[in-house]
């Protein structure tokens, strides 16, 4: 059974006076497996958030429909696997961070003792056990984002959406969060996420979504898009003199020049002999890397469509 | 997978947080500070009326109760939903796994315990400044404090009314300032339709009135809750006997409407997307 | 659908019980209805800058209790209730012409309280000043109520400096003098009246008192007719009648009985007020 799937869901907005329709998200088939992480790439406005309102049934499907674990998302049971955290996350700011993980697991269903024991660990894990006892209202925007993190898992849920964790969180952070991240997976937790960072998608991810326009352009393994294999390497050197330049070029390597460095791509049979070429002219190169097919050049693809 | 005790869990979980909410609004503390503030200048007035010091004090301290109890029905009520919709901490909490309507009843349960609490202090405080008073000033009939407890009694009734209408308008509303200024609307428009409903049987409104006003004054005359029913401060002033059927009938009658207001608002809320 | 099964209980429980609690609020003493004002001090300390507008609602609360009681259920009102709504009224605000009006329309003649009238009448006027119709009410009152000529004269020299139609006061001031014009001065005073009188339920007051007064001032023709003739004064308004004078005796619009007094006045057993004649009269 799958974790979370959508049949040709569709959401027209309407807006204004005039009932102007806007079509967010069209005929969406998505699937979700049980256990892996998910990647929900896409554009501003492309949709993101309104598939994941329709899945928290926050937002009312215009056609199709949604399954959490095999149940209709109209269905409040649908939501008891389930751990949400929102784009720019909202809490009762009269609440402090431990009440409102206590009000959270309560209503989860989530003993005294549990949620105290949870609770402890989540905060820990997201460095927020000082501010715990503070209101809400006296938080900065990535404790906000990080106390979210830590409610929507109290319940220990097995599906997990989230809709950019990462946004207004410091590096460490950032680190702190992919680790939980990748922590859950392997306790088989599956997590849906949406986020515009896609360093951060290449680390982590076990599959992707590409949305643009309400319509999903792309869905599959992130090892189907990039790999580890690469067939040449770019090498860069840095002010080297107009001599060892010219000795490069009868070598018969394209280079290009820039202020004070000069780049060029090696084929990766030809890197011995090119290595050979260098030590003969005295050239030291300043990096070597092995040239992949990244995912924003996947992503973009679609963009520029 | 149904689970039996999710809903009370629910209910005690809002509650929990309604009184939680409740005392630390700083707006809500300092309604209720002032109102005590006024309730403690009722000797003061009292001493304005010549012979019946009593009557006087203890409408003055209804009048203040009610006045006190309305600004804080309408600044918790509107908080209740409407914040909740403004301030987007409706996704986190309607994204947990209980349904639109246990949300709203819970939200509401917390507004009611909160209400009630507001009641009682008030209510204990002008009572006991009312009993210092018929120490000093014995009335020349007992003063009936079972009249004026039922007498608070139903002022928190209109309150629990006033609360649920808000929450009704919530429901359906965008903003926070329309359903705050229809119920305010509502509140006073409710104290006048039994007399606007007199008037329309009398003589002045029986030959000049259009039908289409007339007609127009039944329906809001059934629309509207009667809150002339509930306001029993003739009765306690001038410690006038109330029958057990009009009581009864009263109650009866509030709860109706008010369960009427909720099951609209549950209906009205299921149907809200947030957007 | 679930939930609008809910509905149905609640509803049918509102209907019965609307119904119910209406028929029996209904069926309420009507004091009861009127409702307790605080003393004028403390409703004006309370309404903070809305006392015109409490002013305004306590008239329009007196006028609808007495249209509600006297048109529709024929009963007699709580005059000293009344009275002291209206006088809080006043207080609340010294410019609420609808007050003294309405205390001018019921209190010196349905409650018999011409001093209470004239009190606020004279408190009104030391704030209205430029109200003509404040000094004409004092001056009718004064004449027609205490029969202190001097002070009547004295109002309605008042009104008329204020007001332009002058000329119509001067046949009424000559009637302060002659007791025998009292009727057709108070015809006069309610003829001026009715035209300006926008509440209904005030009009139709007015209109029978007007009925009434015609009547007996027709009756007081005859009597007069009657005396020019025979050279003596009627033994009853039977007589008049009999003698060809009258076809019949006229009915009194307060469902009293038109008689002769001892001093060969025309009275009636209503006093020119509902309720008096059959109920054996309303005292505070
Ligand atoms: N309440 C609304 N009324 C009308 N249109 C809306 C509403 N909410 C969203 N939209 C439109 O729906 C489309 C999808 O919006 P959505 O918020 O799902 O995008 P997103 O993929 O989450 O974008 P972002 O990356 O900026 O968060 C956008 O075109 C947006 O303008
Ligand atoms: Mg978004």
């Amino acid at each position: 059974m799958e974790a979370i799937r959508t049949e040709n869901l569709s959401k027209i907005y309407r807006q204004g006076l005039r009932q102007q329709k806007v079509l967010a998200v069209n005929d969406l088939n998505l699937t979700v497996s049980e256990g892996e992480i998910f990647g929900f790439l896409g554009p501003n406005g492309a949709g993101k958030s309104t598939t994941i309102k329709i899945l928290c049934d926050l937002i009312r499907p215009t056609g199709g429909k949604a399954t959490i674990k095999g149940r209709d998302v109209r269905q409040p049971e649908a939501r008891r696997p389930m751990g949400y955290l929102p784009e720019n996350p909202s809490y009762y700011a009269f609440l402090s961070g431990w009440e409102l993980l206590e009000f959270h697991g309560t209503i989860h269903g989530v003993s005294k003792s549990q949620i105290r024991e949870r609770g402890m660990a989540l905060l820990e894990m997201l460095d927020m056990t000082e501010a715990a006892h503070r209101p809400l209202r006296t938080y900065s925007k990535g404790m906000i984002q990080r106390l979210g993190i830590a409610t929507s898992l109290i319940h220990d849920p097995l599906v997990i959406i989230f809709d950019e964790p990462m946004s207004g969180l410091d590096p460490v952070g950032r680190k702190l969060v992919k680790d939980l991240m990748l922590h859950l997976r392997a306790q088989g937790k599956t997590i849906f996420f949406s986020t515009h960072i896609l360093h951060d998608v290449e680390i982590i991810c076990d599959r992707i979504g590409i949305i643009t326009r309400g319509e999903l352009k792309f869905s599959g393994d992130l090892t189907d898009v990039i790999s580890d294999s690469f067939s040449s390497y770019e090498v860069v050197f840095r002010n080297p003199e107009p001599h060892q330049v010219q000795s490069l070029q009868q070598e018969k390597f394209s280079l290009r020049t820039y202020e004070d460095r000069v780049e060029l791509e090696v084929d990766k049979e030809k890197l011995s002999e090119f290595l050979e070429t260098c030590v003969k002219i005295g050239l030291e190169p300043y990096t070597i890397d092995p040239k992949r097919f990244e995912l924003e050049d996947f992503f973009m693809g679609f963009i520029s469509e | 997978m149904k689970d039996g005790a999710a809903v009370p869990r629910t209910l005690s979980a809002f509650i929990t947080v309604a009184i939680k909410g409740g005392i630390r609004d700083r707006v809500i503390s300092a309604i209720l500070v002032v109102g005590l503030l006024l309730l403690l200048t009722t000797p003061v007035v009292a001493v304005f009326s010549m012979r019946q010091v009593l009557a006087l004090a203890s409408s003055y301290s209804l009048s203040i109760i009610s006045l006190v109890g309305l600004l804080l029905t309408l600044s918790m009520a509107i908080s209740l939903v409407a914040r909740d919709l403004e301030q987007r901490s409706i996704y986190t909490v309607c994204s947990l796994p209980i349904s639109r309507s246990s949300y709203l009843l819970g939200k509401f349960l917390g507004f009611a315990i909160l209400i009630l609490l507001a009641v009682a202090i008030l209510g204990c405080f002008s009572a006991g400044a009312l009993a210092v008073l018929e120490r000093i000033y014995p009335p020349e009939r007992p003063f009936a404090w079972g009249g004026f407890f039922l007498g608070l009694w139903f002022q928190y009734w209109i309150f629990l009314i006033v609360g649920a209408i808000t929450v009704l308008f919530s429901t359906v509303a965008t903003s926070n300032f329309l359903p705050l200024a229809l119920s305010v609307g509502i509140y006073f428009g409710s104290y006048s339709t039994e007399a606007v409903r007199y008037y329309l049987q009398s003589g002045g409104g029986e030959d000049k009135l259009s039908p289409a006003v007339k007609i127009f004054g039944k329906l809001v005359y059934w629309i509207l809750p009667n809150f002339s029913a509930f306001d029993l401060k003739t009765e306690i002033v001038y410690g006038l006997a109330l029958s057990g059927k009009t009581v009864l009938l009263t109650q009866l009658y509030g709860f109706a409407y008010l369960g009427i207001v909720l099951v609209l608002a549950m209906i009205a809320f299921s149907r809200r997307e947030f957007l | 659908m679930k939930r609008i099964v809910l509905l149905l209980p609640f509803l049918l429980l509102f209907f019965g019980t609307h119904a119910a609690l209406t028929s029996l609020r209904d069926s309420r003493p009507p004091e009861v209805r009127l409702g307790f004002f605080p003393p004028a001090p403390v409703v004006k300390a309370l309404s903070a800058d809305q006392y015109q507008f409490i002013s305004q609602l306590i008239t329009l609360k007196c006028l609808f209790y007495f249209g509600t009681l006297v048109d529709v259920r024929k009963q007699m009102p709580d005059w000293l209730r009344l009275q002291r709504a209206l006088y809080t009224a006043s207080r609340l605000d010294p410019y609420n012409m609808d007050a003294y009006y309405f205390a001018q329309a019921i209190l010196p003649w349905d409650a018999g309280k011409p001093q209470e009238a004239i009190d606020l009448l004279e408190y009104g006027f030391a704030h209205r000043t430029w109200d003509w119709y404040l000094p004409f009410f004092l001056s009718f009152d004064y004449a027609f109520f205490m029969k202190d000529y001097n002070k009547a004269g004295e109002f309605l020299t008042k009104a008329a400096e204020l007001n332009p139609r002058a000329a119509w006061f001067a046949t009424l001031a000559a009637r302060y003098y002659y007791e025998g014009g009292k009727t057709a001065l108070a015809l006069a005073y309610l003829r001026e009246l009715i035209p300006t009188t926008r509440s209904e339920a005030i009009k139709k007051q007015l209109l029978i008192r007007a009925e009434a007064l015609e009547r007996i001032f027709q009756l007081e023709e005859a009597i007069a007719d009657f005396s020019k003739r025979f050279h003596r004064a009627p033994k009853d308004l039977q007589e008049l009648v009999d003698v060809g004078i009258l076809d019949h005796l006229p009915e009194d619009p307060y469902g009293g009985t038109f008689y002769l007094d001892k001093q060969g006045k025309v009275r009636t057993t209503s006093k020119l007020a509902f309720g008096k004649g059959s109920r054996g009269g309303h005292k505070n």
